[in-house]
């Protein structure tokens, strides 16, 4: 059965190009969320196998959902995908408990490398 | 992967954060200290950011990246929110919107080093000040392919309102159960269809608003005078086509306002509301008021009336003196208001959407203008009546209700004729002499009921035929005067004149 995926990020131009690379890369679009506390909240009803998570998102940011899905799950697999430039935020969500972490903008090849990394973890 | 097929979702959430920027720019400049709106700045140039180096449309994520680099400073308190900060974060978002226009069109992107450079200045604590932008226009050319279809629906739809009511003429006259019963169901269909195709050209008003506040902030900037800008009820919806028409005549009152209104500090309201089948819009400043003296003074000088008319006429009357051609009390010429399109041109647009427009002011107090439009446009519901052998109809929108009156019960009351109805005094109007129509003698009327713009009157016709939908057609200008505002043709193919309320007056 293929793994599922939560996609999290404000902008729907974004979940919508990630869903297109996920489903061509044999992943089940669990759901969409456009801010962390929708991160939070679908997290908890999907259960999704892995998280994509934007971090600078309205309504809680990426790094608080993070912390807010780990202490609930503290298996939780979350992939952080991230425009440029915001570095020290990627370190603040790897230390909160995300896995890994790909650039905006990305290869899709990119994002379905560090995805299959983490779900084989 | 193929990335062209994301260049609409780019597109319109690009739009999306434009709005949003401008909107959280405009509270800033009025509360610099929010710390909500600089997150939602910051958050919109790092969206644009991420989509446009996922675009590859790398110098707009360039600017993008820079500007949320100078929103990034304002988080950590290294930089404080000022007036040309705000200048540059609202240049950013017009290039984004210029940058949208010229993808939709297949072009290369503009250049932004001049934008690049701004935000280094920034960066570096210098004030860079009056970051030039260019007003640039919105294209809504989509849109308007498509209305074009829609409005060829709503001609047909016409056509078939028409169709509709001649058949019920003909089943008035054969009376068959069968086709009664078909036309009630294809009456139901037709409305249910004319209303959706009405409700699809319906749009906020916030179409033409949204374009306001920028523009009053700019144009108070450079007249150097200090207006708070107050805008209510974006969300009412209104027929398209007014909408496009709305544009030029609630600015020109803008302007009027920041001209002549606001002397130094003030604020003006732009409010809209909706009652029954109209829409109010109003532009209201808390300035000088106009001077009546000067208006009389002015209308004397330019020979609008004659002196010994001026001297009769009331306070409301002179007011209305500036609706009329070429009326203007401005000596200076300054720029914006005053250059020749008086508010003639604004009372004439805002009649060729069939609407009204009044004036109140104080002196000292301010000024305040309401126009009043109907909501929608193509088809006109009317009471449709009969003076001698000909039909008339009027707007049912003016109609309150209808009854029968004799002679005897019509009273005259400082040579006015009244009559009382529900326990109120009603003016009368007899319309067949307000048209000069020969009378019949008889001694009972039909009564409408009609609300006339500056009060309610009881208007006298032979008998009431029917109430219906139908098609305004504009009258030949040769035929055109102020009693009627345009004609329709009957479900039995006559014409009939549709009364202007104006006129009756």
């Amino acid at each position: 059965m293929a793994a599922t995926v939560l996609i999290v990020d404000d902008a729907m131009f974004m979940r919508r190009m990630l869903a297109d690379i996920l489903q061509k890369g044999g992943y089940e679009i669990a759901g969409e969320g456009a801010s962390g506390k929708e991160a939070v909240d679908k997290y908890g009803q999907l259960k999704p196998d892995l998280v994509t998570m934007d971090i600078i998102m309205p309504d809680m940011s990426g790094i608080e959902a993070v912390k807010e899905i780990k202490k609930h799950d503290p298996k939780a697999r979350i992939l952080i995908v991230s425009a440029m430039g915001q570095q020290a935020l990627v370190m603040e969500a790897i230390q909160a408990g995300a896995l890994d972490y790909v650039v905006k903008p990305f290869q899709p090849s990119r994002v379905l490398e560090a995805i299959e990394r983490i779900l084989k973890r | 992967m193929d990335i062209s097929k994301y260049l609409d979702l780019f597109i319109s959430e690009t739009k999306e954060h434009i709005k949003l920027l401008n909107d959280s720019l405009l509270s800033l400049e009025k509360a610099p200290d929010n710390p909500e709106a600089v997150n939602q700045v910051f958050r919109s140039f790092h969206t644009v950011k991420g989509m446009a180096a996922t675009m590859g449309y790398d110098s707009l994520a360039n600017l993008a990246h820079r500007a949320e680099d100078v929103l990034s400073e304002v988080r950590k308190g290294t930089l404080r929110i000022s007036p040309a900060i705000i200048d540059y974060c609202l240049a950013v978002a017009d290039f984004f919107e210029h940058s949208i226009e010229t993808l939709k069109a297949g072009r290369d992107l503009p250049p932004v080093q001049g934008l690049l450079d701004k935000a280094d200045g920034i960066l570096r604590g210098e004030d860079v000040a009056g970051a030039v932008r260019e007003r640039l226009v919105q294209d809504v050319d989509e849109i308007k392919i498509k209305m074009l279809r829609l409005d060829h629906l709503v001609n047909l739809i016409n056509e078939f309102i028409l169709a509709r009511n001649r058949l019920m003429r003909i089943q008035a006259r054969i009376r068959d159960a069968d086709l009664t019963e078909m036309l009630e169901h294809l009456s139901r269909l037709i409305d249910e269809q004319s209303d959706e195709v009405m409700m699809m050209r319906m749009l906020p008003l916030s179409h033409v608003f949204d374009f306001f506040p920028r523009w009053v902030r700019d144009e108070s900037r450079r007249l150097n005078k200090d207006v708070e800008f107050v805008i209510e009820g974006g969300d009412i919806e209104i027929d398209r086509s007014i909408i496009d028409d709305l544009q030029d005549p609630v600015l020109h009152l803008l302007r009027n306002a920041l001209d002549h209104g606001i002397d130094v500090k003030g604020c003006i309201k732009l409010v809209a509301h909706r009652e029954r089948d109209f829409v109010t819009i109003s532009v209201e400043d808390n300035g000088k008021g106009i001077e009546l003296g000067q208006l009389r003074e002015a209308a004397l000088k330019r020979g609008i009336v004659k002196p010994s008319l001026l001297e009769k006429m009331t306070d409301h009357d002179v007011l209305q003196l500036i609706f009329r051609p070429n009326f203007s009390t401005r000596q200076i010429v300054t720029g914006l208001s005053g250059r020749g399109v008086g508010m003639n041109a604004v009372k004439k647009a805002v009649e060729d959407m069939r609407g009204e427009i009044k004036i109140e002011t104080a002196k000292g107090q301010g000024t305040k203008f309401t126009i009043t439009l109907p909501v929608r446009m193509a088809t006109i519901k009317v009471m449709v009546f009969r003076l001698g052998d000909e039909l008339y109809c009027l707007p049912l929108v003016n109609v309150i209700e209808t009854f029968n009156v004799s002679e005897d019960e019509i009273l005259k009351v400082h040579h006015r004729e009244m009559v009382i109805f529900r326990n109120e005094n009603l003016p009368v109007i007899r319309l067949k002499v307000v048209l000069g129509l020969p009378g019949n003698g008889v001694r009972r009327h039909a009564a409408i009921v009609a609300m006339l713009p500056s009060e309610k009157r009881a208007i006298l016709v032979d008998n009431i035929v029917a109430q219906e939908e139908l098609i305004v057609k504009p009258l030949d200008p040769l035929v055109k005067n102020r009693l009627f505002g345009g004609v329709s043709i009957y479900s039995d193919g006559r014409p009939s004149l549709i009364l202007e309320p104006r006129g009756l007056e």
